[in-house]
Formats: structure tokens, C-alpha cells, sequence
């Protein structure tokens, strides 16, 4: 079951709603508004899951996952940590496909309501164990 | 049949008429010359001769007749154009022929008469002379009969049609190799290059063009060809454009739809579950802010299209510009307490400005709702309305993120963005900003932006302060 979770979201109205909802659910949540910030975080290592927004200041959120998936760019991130995409976009099928090879999956926030953000996480959770 | 075979085909037929017609007149003209000139000829001939001729036969008859034959060769030798004499009675019998085969066939009438007579054959040639011979006392006993040849008529007449059809087929041929060589050097090549060229430009391919020689109605075709590609290339260039925008917008349509109902269906399913009065009253703040973070946009979308499509805003009226915008201040001031952003205004002159009250409200808001989404939690926005002239100005400063400065002159058109959607640098603002600044536009104002990046930015809108007269 993950626990340290990372969400990386700049609309702070979005996080504020997810976030509540998190921590109530137990887990441990760090959160990054900018893409650089995100990406120094989640490089620590120090997180389980990461649930990344794709546009960003800074750092695209495309970006930050081509360089946490990266071993030499990245080495404290292993494989074991969980990336989810939350995007409100409409990806190309190119973008879609790169993105699916990095990650466990790819939601549009406008159907992930908190609680079903909470169910999301645990079955990619389950899939793992 | 291609062009080159039928301009052939047609200037050859033009030349075989004019060389025909030609042939057949110059030698009518000069076989009636020649004739008429082998007339003249023969009977001077036939004049000059006859005397000489009479008296050796009359001299000569009986003692022998070599003497009259070497009195007519000395004449006949001379000429070419008569083959034959012979001396006649006047009954028309032959009494000497000088090649001695040929007996002239003579009438009595014709030998007997004092006249000089001309016999023509069935073609109208002179083919006889009889020349009445007298004596010196006057008497006439002899004509001298004349064979008029007209074979070197004949041969000149032919061997001037030889000449004349070998001139003509010279000059076909001649005519035909420059006429190929110049259509082929000045039409059909050009042509050809031409029909390769558009056939490529057909392909899609616009970058090609034709070089264009001279200044002829071909080049002049090239260059329409080449004018033609030109605007094709501009005009699907244009389309282009158009295209990508309304994917993009397509794109920031969808986003900044979905990001309002994100918050809303959100807040709506944790409101069921909430302990507190307050709890729930933050919900619902969120949700009216969604709702009107979706209606702005609406309207945005509309404003632009009202005012794309030359629809000029109605309804202006004067307004005291410092109410105006305090009314609007109070309005955003729910957003910007979400994040604890302390809001204020200073109002230095209340000007009146003649506006459309929704358009100009809109536009004010676009821009407090970009400072409010760009500026941190706890930080400040203050609003001024001055004056400065014969303008009204409007100025929002905040304390927000920033704008990098590569960023700022694309930031008022329509989609300030990356061109792939997944290069956003920014929470796009879509169109809010691009809204503002074609209402003001429409307002005769300005609106302008200065900013340090990672310190604010400030906006700057002025309009014409009204005439009260």
C-alpha cells in the first residue's frame, strides 16, 4: 500500500481538494506547485507515488517523468515508485503512449471526484502486490 | 495531334497553296512570253529569210540542188527555232524540202495568196510559216514554208517548273525545320516546362517555381502560374493557422472547461460528508468560484466571437469609472480571500469614460483573475484608477510570479502557449487576456503590461475619459 504520496498540481484550488481528502485517507502528502520544485522532490526518492499534473510552470509535467524515469538522471527513484497522471488535457495517442510506458496510468481530473482519486490509488496499489 | 504536328501540317499547306498558285501563274506569264517571243522570232525569221532562200531556188532549181540546200543551211543554222524549209508552188505542191523527209502539207489558198500565213496547231503554237516569195520583177511563183519547232519553249517551260517545284520543296522543308525549331525553342519547350511544374505544384509541392524568360504571353503565363502557387501557398499557410488554432483552442476549451467541474464535482461529493457548517460553507465557495471561473469563459469565447465576427459593443453609456471598478473589486474579492490574497483599491479621480458596462467588466476581471491565479497564497493585489490627460487608467499590480520577459508580448494574443500541448510552460490564460485587450481595443484604449519575474507584474488599462459636453 503506498503511503508517502507526492501530488504535483499548480491549481491550488485542486489541491486543496484532493489533499483534504488524502490526508484524511491516511497517507502522507507533500505537496509541489511549480515543476522545478516537483522535480527536486520527487528525485529525493522519498515518496511511494507521485500524481502529476502535466501543465506546469517551469517544468512540464511530461518532463519531470522522462527525468524521474530516468536511472542517471534520477538515481534515487526506483521502479517500485508509482507515477500517476491528473491532467484536464486532451493527449495525442504519441503522447499517450510515452506517458503510458512511464507510468501506472493517465486520469482526467474531471472524473477523478477525491474519493475516486483514494479508490484509483489503491487499486493501482493492488495491481502491484 | 499535338500542337507542333498541327502548326506543321498547317503552314505546310499554306506554302504547297501560295508555291501551287505561284508555279502556275509564273509559268502562264512566261510561256505566253515565250511564245509570243518564238512568234516574233519565227516571223522575223521567215521575213529576213525568205528572200535569200526564194532567190537561191530560183537561181538554183535547175542546176542543182546542193546550192539551195547550202543557201538554207546558212539561214536555218542560225536559228533553233525553225527546223524546217521548203519552197512551194502556188498550188501548194512541194518543190523543195530542205531535210527532204518533211513535206509541208500547203493549201492552194495559203500558196497562192500575197499574204504572210500562220498555221497554229491544236495548242495555239506556232507550228507553220508561209512566207510568199517574189521576184525581183514582183512576180510571185514560190512561198517559202516554214516548220516552227516549239520544243525549246516546252523545254524551258519545264525545266522552270523543275525549278520551281524544287524550290518549293526546299523551302517546305526549310519552312518546316525553323518552324519545329521555333516552336519547340519558344512554345512547345517553355509549354512543356510549364505543364511539368504545374503538374508538381499539383503534387502539393508549392515551393517550386517557374522561371519565367522574356516577356512574351508564355512568360506571362509562368508568372500567373507562379502568382496562382504564390497564393495557393498563402492561402493554405492561412489555413494552416487556422487549423492549429482551433485545435488549440479545442484543446484550452476542454481544459478550462473541465478544470472548473473538477473542483465542482469534487466539493460536491465531499460536501456530503462534511461536519461542519464552515466546512461546507468553503465548498460552496469554491463551487460559485468554479461557476464563475466557467461563465468568465463563456463569455470570453462569445466576446471574442462577437467581436471577430465586427460586432462593435452596444449599449455605451457613461459611467464614473472609479464605482465601476470598486463594484467589480467587490465582486473578486470571494476569489482572492480563497487564498488569503489582501486585495485593495484607490480611487484618485472617478473620470467618466463612455463603455459598455459588461464588455469593460469583463475585461477587468480577466485580468483580477490572473493576478489572483498567479499570485501566492497570502500575497497582495492593489488596484488604482487615476487619471493621466485625456485618459482614465486602470492599474492592477501584484505581487505574483511574474512574467518572463520573452514571455510578456505574447501574452495578449489569442492563445499565449507552446505550440505542443504537452510544452505548456504555464497554466495557460488562455483567453482571458486576449478577451481584455480586444474590448479595450474596441473602447479606443490601450491596455499594457509590465512585470519582474518572481516578484509581480502590473497591468495597465486606460480609456478615454468622455467629453461631458
Amino acid at each position: 500500500m503506498y503511503k508517502r504520496v507526492l501530488l504535483i498540481e499548480d491549481d491550488r484550488d485542486i489541491v486543496e481538494l484532493y489533499a483534504n481528502v488524502l490526508k484524511d485517507e491516511g497517507f502522507d502528502i507533500d505537496i509541489a506547485y511549480d515543476g522545478t520544485e516537483g522535480l527536486s522532490m520527487a528525485q529525493s526518492g522519498a515518496y511511494d507515488l507521485l500524481l502529476v499534473d502535466l501543465m506546469l510552470p517551469n517544468v512540464t509535467g511530461v518532463d519531470i517523468i522522462r527525468i524521474a524515469r530516468n536511472v542517471d538522471l534520477s538515481p534515487h527513484v526506483t521502479a517500485e515508485t508509482a507515477i500517476i497522471v491528473l491532467t484536464n488535457m486532451d493527449l495525442t495517442e504519441t503522447a499517450r503512449q510515452e506517458l503510458r510506458q512511464h507510468t501506472q496510468g493517465i486520469y482526467l481530473k474531471v472524473d477523478l471526484t477525491p474519493h475516486r482519486l483514494v479508490d484509483v490509488i489503491r487499486e493501482t496499489s493492488g495491481k502491484k502486490a | 495531334m499535338s500542337i507542333r504536328t498541327r502548326f506543321l501540317l498547317l503552314s505546310n499547306c499554306i506554302l504547297l497553296l501560295i508555291f501551287g498558285g505561284m508555279t502556275i501563274y509564273l509559268t502562264t506569264i512566261s510561256t505566253n512570253n515565250l511564245r509570243h517571243q518564238l512568234q516574233t522570232n519565227a516571223k522575223s525569221f521567215a521575213a529576213l529569210a525568205t528572200t535569200p532562200i526564194g532567190d537561191a531556188y530560183h537561181i538554183y532549181k535547175d542546176s542543182g540542188t546542193q546550192r539551195i540546200h547550202d543557201a538554207m543551211q546558212d539561214y536555218l543554222g542560225l536559228t533553233d527555232i525553225v527546223t524546217n524549209a521548203a519552197v512551194v508552188n502556188v498550188s501548194g505542191k512541194t518543190l523543195f524540202s530542205y531535210d527532204g523527209k518533211q513535206t509541208p502539207r500547203v493549201s492552194e489558198s495559203d500558196a497562192a495568196t500575197f499574204k504572210t500565213i500562220y498555221k497554229y496547231d491544236r495548242d495555239g503554237k506556232l507550228a507553220q510559216v508561209i512566207q510568199p516569195y517574189f521576184e525581183a520583177s514582183g512576180i510571185h511563183q514560190y512561198s517559202v514554208v516554214y516548220r516552227v519547232s516549239n520544243a525549246s519553249i516546252d523545254q524551258a517551260i519545264r525545266q522552270q517548273v523543275t525549278s520551281f517545284v524544287l524550290f518549293g520543296v526546299l523551302s517546305l522543308l526549310l519552312t518546316s525545320a525553323v518552324i519545329y525549331i521555333l516552336t519547340n525553342r519558344s512554345i512547345i519547350k517553355p509549354i512543356q516546362d510549364l505543364s511539368e511544374q504545374a503538374a508538381v505544384i499539383s503534387k502539393g509541392n508549392l515551393e517550386g517555381k517557374i522561371e519565367v524568360k522574356g516577356k512574351d504571353e508564355i512568360a506571362s503565363l509562368g508568372q500567373a502560374v507562379n502568382t496562382m502557387a504564390e497564393s495557393l501557398k498563402a492561402y493554405i499557410t492561412q489555413l494552416r493557422e487556422i487549423d492549429k488554432v482551433k485545435s488549440e483552442f479545442m484543446a484550452i476549451t476542454s481544459h478550462n472547461l473541465r478544470t472548473p467541474l473538477t473542483i465542482i464535482s469534487g466539493y460536491l461529493e465531499t460536501s456530503e460528508k462534511l461536519d461542519s457548517i464552515d466546512k461546507l460553507k468553503n465548498a460552496l465557495k469554491h463551487i460559485a468560484a468554479s461557476v464563475q471561473r466557467l461563465n468568465g469563459f463563456a463569455e470570453d469565447v462569445l466576446t471574442i466571437s462577437r467581436f471577430e465576427m465586427g460586432e462593435q459593443g452596444s449599449d455605451r453609456e457613461l459611467v464614473p469609472l472609479g464605482d465601476f471598478v470598486r463594484r467589480i473589486v467587490d465582486d473578486a474579492t470571494p476569489s482572492a480571500e480563497i487564498k488569503e490574497i489582501k486585495m485593495d483599491l484607490s480611487v484618485g479621480e472617478n473620470a467618466t469614460v463612455r463603455i459598455s458596462k459588461p464588455y469593460i467588466k469583463s475585461a477587468i476581471w480577466n485580468i483580477l483573475d490572473n493576478s489572483i491565479k498567479f499570485t501566492a497564497n497570502g500575497g497582495s493585489i492593489h488596484v488604482s484608477v487615476t487619471t493621466n490627460n485625456d485618459q482614465a487608467v486602470i492599474k492592477v499590480t501584484d505581487t505574483g510570479i511574474g512574467i518572463k520577459s520573452d514571455e510578456l508580448p505574447k501574452l495578449f494574443t489569442k492563445f499565449h502557449r507552446g505550440t505542443s500541448t504537452l510544452t505548456y510552460d504555464y497554466e495557460g490564460t488562455g483567453i482571458g487576456l486576449y478577451t481584455s485587450k480586444i474590448i479595450v481595443e474596441n473602447h479606443g484604449g490601450t491596455i499594457n503590461v509590465s512585470s519582474q519575474e518572481s516578484k509581480g507584474s502590473s497591468f495597465e488599462i486606460s480609456l478615454p475619459i468622455a467629453d461631458n459636453a
